[in-house]
């Protein structure tokens, strides 16, 4: 069935995953992060090489080895995570990129850029630490996930 | 990036529709819409069938023949013209999918999910009459 807004597979695994590791207070690691956000390990790992790529993560290497965050989860906001992957994002005006919209003015009223607008502002001033504060069952999952 | 997922196919049926009711009994073809729209008319013919499969248009042949609406333009919600390109909406899943996860981003997700009813409430909400004034004045212009 048919998604309203335009977020990727990717992105979702993306936010999951920086919530996963903000909140785990034990070293997680792909596996870990596939297993508990419902990803394909492989693509876990494509958007996890992404995130430390663009400097929101890092890495440590070893049986123990995991992610971590490079800056405190108030000082990551959800408009980085998101531009982590898809590059600089700007609303455009017509959803149809047409440089001049043959109506004149847009058919739809200009719905498509105040509901893109709308999430930029949130995401723009929202942070990781927002999105994690009230997430109370990650602990438990992460625990029963590596038998602590 | 678009953040509403509507796609090019999606965009095309809406302004093509809005062209096709303002036509009125003359009808339009797809060689005028895309010219209008500035569209390719390969992917319009495609998006075109789509649109008289589902019933929401119907062609008449010869030299003056066209699109027509299958129903009044104040029936058809911009909904049913979308869903007749894309699929139906999953109205309990709005965005965000991902039930394989074993955490809820809950605080994420309710915006999402709010700023998807908004732009879910507008497709049910405007009707094709609602936005073919537009086309109108375009056609009148040609």
């Amino acid at each position: 069935m048919t998604k309203i807004l335009a977020i990727s597979e990717a992105n979702v695994i993306s936010f999951h995953a920086m919530a996963l590791i903000a909140i785990s207070e034990i070293s997680i690691n792909t596996h870990d992060i596939a297993e508990i956000s419902g990803a394909s390990k492989h693509h876990a790992a494509k958007v996890l090489q992404r995130l430390v790529k663009k400097g929101l993560l890092g890495s440590t290497r070893g049986p123990s080895g995991g992610f971590y965050l490079k800056k405190h989860a108030e000082d990551i906001f959800l408009i980085e995570i998101l531009e982590a992957l898809e590059g600089e994002v700007t609303v455009n005006d017509c959803p149809i990129d047409n440089a001049i919209c043959p109506f004149g003015s847009c058919l739809m009223g200009g719905i498509c850029t105040e509901v893109g607008n709308k999430l930029m502002d949130y995401l723009r001033s929202h942070t990781l630490y927002d999105m994690i504060k009230n997430v109370n069952e990650t602990k438990d999952v992460l625990k029963t996930i590596k038998n602590l | 990036m678009r953040i509403i997922g509507l796609s090019d196919a999606n965009i095309l049926g809406i302004h093509s529709m809005a062209l096709i009711a303002a036509s009125g009994e003359c009808g339009i073809s797809v060689h005028s819409i895309a010219e209008i729209t500035k569209c390719s008319q390969h992917h319009l013919t495609k998006v075109v069938d789509t649109l008289s499969k589902s019933g929401l248009i119907y062609a008449t042949r010869g030299p003056s023949g066209g699109f027509h609406l299958g129903r009044s333009a104040d029936e058809i919600s911009l909904l049913e013209i979308y869903e007749a390109i894309s699929g139906e909406i999953d109205q309990n899943d709005l965005c965000l999918s991902h039930s394989n996860s074993k955490i809820q981003l809950d605080f994420f997700k309710n915006v999402c999910n709010e700023l998807s009813e908004e732009f879910l409430k507008y497709l049910k909400l405007t009707k094709l009459s609602d936005i073919q004034t537009k086309a109108e004045k375009i056609l009148n212009k040609k």
